[in-house]
């Protein structure tokens, strides 16, 4: 099969393939009626007796089963051609865009996509040349992505003709699908889209549209609500999770190097499952199985309409299968202390959108400059949702221990961020808060007195120096200046967010945007019990075992 | 006796909708569907995956209308048998 042309591109009818799509969805629902109607004859037989009566029963069942499965096959059959018509679509649309414009200055597009801005070009039809060139080819790959996908789809031989297996796994192409419509949307989005591109193009289309979108596949790209970015992840996981399992359920008793990256991914796949779980209003912002330990980010409470957000980003080992459940509890508690502090609901974010590192690395700042541009995205998303929507939105940054370093890295450039707190921070990358887009009084540095990796200063100053001129964080044992009651000083590396504990207290008035309470210096004395350590209540930041 | 009576009027309210679910699906066109597939794109991998794949897709449904014809006539023959049951026994 040669490569697709830009002519045969344009032979293709993406409208044809919508209606094939329907027509095929029409023949699915039948024969999802004509499973009902063998299940009703077959629990007809309810005072046949004997063995006649007994064989039709069973005999009912297996064709009402059958009639499933060829119903089955048809609406995936439908959902292929379906992705398929809006991808090509989408590519049809770029590919006369660049025809157009090319045909304007007098250019031709060649059979590769490729455009000839010829002789002696001046500058503006040389870049002509080159956007004409870049439509054309981004429409050609997109086209060709999407018929090789939609075709091996459709010759996926798990369906019902794999021997009428009536018993055996349920047809599943869907995953596959969703994944070629979200590459290739992602594509027809504007080349280079900024996070605020994406939030205007998704406010721009129609709600119909929008289903229509959700219902196949989209880039959950940073930008989108978080109810659309959930749904899509969600969405995700699932596919993802059967089809792990059901590669994991063929596998032979000695497993190879593929299979064993399939068990993580299991893993990873599950502890995200677990979060959700655990917490009823959360959404999964965004996820990824296919690099390194996994990423997740998950936030609690109602991102899009609270006044206050907080972005914890976690540290050594904060891999989303050993450290997402703790740290979404975490979050969950800082939402909750938050919002306890009277100014106004509070959402909060479990960021594990980088590859944190494990020991061999911790002492290298590698793994935090890689995470810089994600962790950008998303706070830049933050403040373009909230833009777009007019209103006011704070958001604290918490870093803790390594995290600590990626925020300061990401927070040496304005992000929009209200304030910074470091917690167990073995320095930011900078040796002054000057260095810092974020003005001193809203960079705070909290530290438990017997953390030890605290007083690093690995990467910069400590930033709990005096000279690096940020504000300190009250972590001693005290009393809440809100709530009066008694709070303790967490005394490890691993209980900043501890129930009871005076980080956490501190975080939350910050958060809430009650700093201007912590500015007075320690917490005010009161008789407590000795400190007392939850168990689990920390983010655990256990070091997986080496892959 | 009154179960047998039962029974036939059983069977033959199975036989009438199993014969009539075989002929709906009998009248389904999922095959052609997808051959029109190719004709969108043509040239393309996806019109010759379903050139390939569209035969089989019309043998599964054609074999499910056979299968429905099949129970439908059995239910008939359970019928039949009933009735002429009925009939010796002198009803």
């Amino acid at each position: 099969m040669s490569t697709l042309t830009p002519a045969r591109l344009a032979a293709w009818d993406a409208i044809a393939l919508g209606t094939s799509a329907r027509s095929l969805r029409g023949e699915a629902e039948l024969l999802r009626e004509i499973e009902t109607v063998v299940l009703r004859a077959v629990a007809a037989i309810v005072v046949g007796r004997g063995l006649t009566a007994e064989a039709q029963r069973r005999q009912g069942f297996a064709h009402a089963i059958l009639a499933r499965r060829v119903a089955d096959v048809a609406e995936l059959d439908a959902e292929v051609v379906q992705a398929a018509s809006e991808v090509i679509g989408a590519a049809l649309r770029l590919l006369q865009r660049a025809l157009r414009l090319a045909g304007q200055a007098g250019l031709a597009v060649d059979r590769d996509g490729r455009v000839d801005p010829g002789p002696d070009p001046d500058d503006e039809r040389l870049r002509l040349a080159d956007t004409c060139s870049a439509l054309a080819r981004q429409a050609l790959a997109a086209a060709e992505e999407a018929d090789a996908d939609a075709a091996r789809s459709l010759s996926a031989r798990d369906g019902v003709r794999d021997g009428l297996a009536l018993f055996g796994p349920v047809p599943y192409r869907a995953g596959l699908i969703a994944a070629a419509a979200a590459r290739v949307r992602e594509r027809a989005l504007p080349p280079g889209a900024t996070v605020a591109d994406r939030t205007g193009w998704w406010e721009a289309t129609p709600a119909q549209e929008r289903q229509r979108l959700l219902s196949h596949g989209l880039p959950s790209a940073e930008g989108l609500p978080p109810y659309v970015r959930d749904a899509v992840n969600r969405a995700q996981l699932s596919a993802e999770l059967i089809r792990v399992r059901r590669r994991l359920a063929e596998a032979g008793r000695r497993p190879t190097p593929a299979e064993l990256v399939l068990r993580d991914r299991l893993r990873v796949l599950l502890s995200v499952q677990a979060a959700l779980s655990k917490h009823p209003d959360a959404r999964l912002l965004s996820l990824d199985v296919t690099s390194g330990h996994g990423r997740a980010v998950v936030s609690v409470g109602d991102l899009e309409r609270s006044q206050h957000v907080a972005v914890l980003v976690p540290g050594l080992g904060g891999w989303v299968d050993s450290s997402l459940g703790g740290l979404v509890d975490s979050a969950q508690r800082v939402r909750a202390k938050a919002e306890g502090y009277g100014r106004g609901s509070v959402a909060a974010v479990a960021w594990i959108g980088y590859e944190a590192p494990g020991f061999h690395d911790v002492a290298l700042s590698g793994a935090a400059e890689r995470g810089v541009p994600a962790l950008r995205a998303t706070l830049e998303a933050l403040q373009a949702r909230a833009d777009t929507q007019g209103r006011g939105q704070s958001v604290t940054l918490v870093g803790h221990s390594y995290g600590s370093v990626l925020a300061g890295l990401t927070s040496r450039v304005a992000t929009g961020i209200d304030d910074l707190v470091l917690l167990g921070s073995p320095g930011v990358g900078a040796h002054r808060v000057s260095e810092l887009a974020v003005p001193a009084a809203h960079v705070w540095v909290g530290e438990g007195r017997l953390d030890q990796v605290a007083d690093l200063g690995r990467f910069g100053a400590d930033p709990s120096f005096p000279q690096f001129g940020a504000t300190t964080l009250p972590t001693g044992s005290g009393i809440d200046p809100v709530l009066g009651t008694p709070v303790t000083r967490p005394f490890w590396h691993l209980q900043y967010y501890a129930a009871g504990t005076a980080s956490l207290a501190s975080v939350g008035l910050v958060v809430a945007g009650r700093g201007a309470l912590l500015r007075a210096g320690p917490l005010a004395p009161g008789p407590f019990p000795r400190p007392t350590v939850m168990p689990g209540a920390a983010t655990r930041e256990a070091p997986r075992r080496p892959r | 006796m009154a179960d047998l009576v039962v029974d036939v009027d059983e069977a033959a309210v199975r036989e009438a909708a199993l014969s009539r679910a075989a002929e709906r699906v009998g009248g389904t066109t999922v095959g052609r569907h997808l051959g029109d597939v190719g004709g969108a794109v043509p040239g393309g991998r996806l019109a010759q995956a379903a050139a390939e794949e569209s035969p089989g897709r019309e043998a599964d449904r054609q074999a499910l209308a056979r299968l429905l014809l099949a129970h439908a006539a059995a239910a008939r023959g359970a019928a039949e048998a009933l009735v002429t049951l009925d009939l010796r026994l002198g009803r």
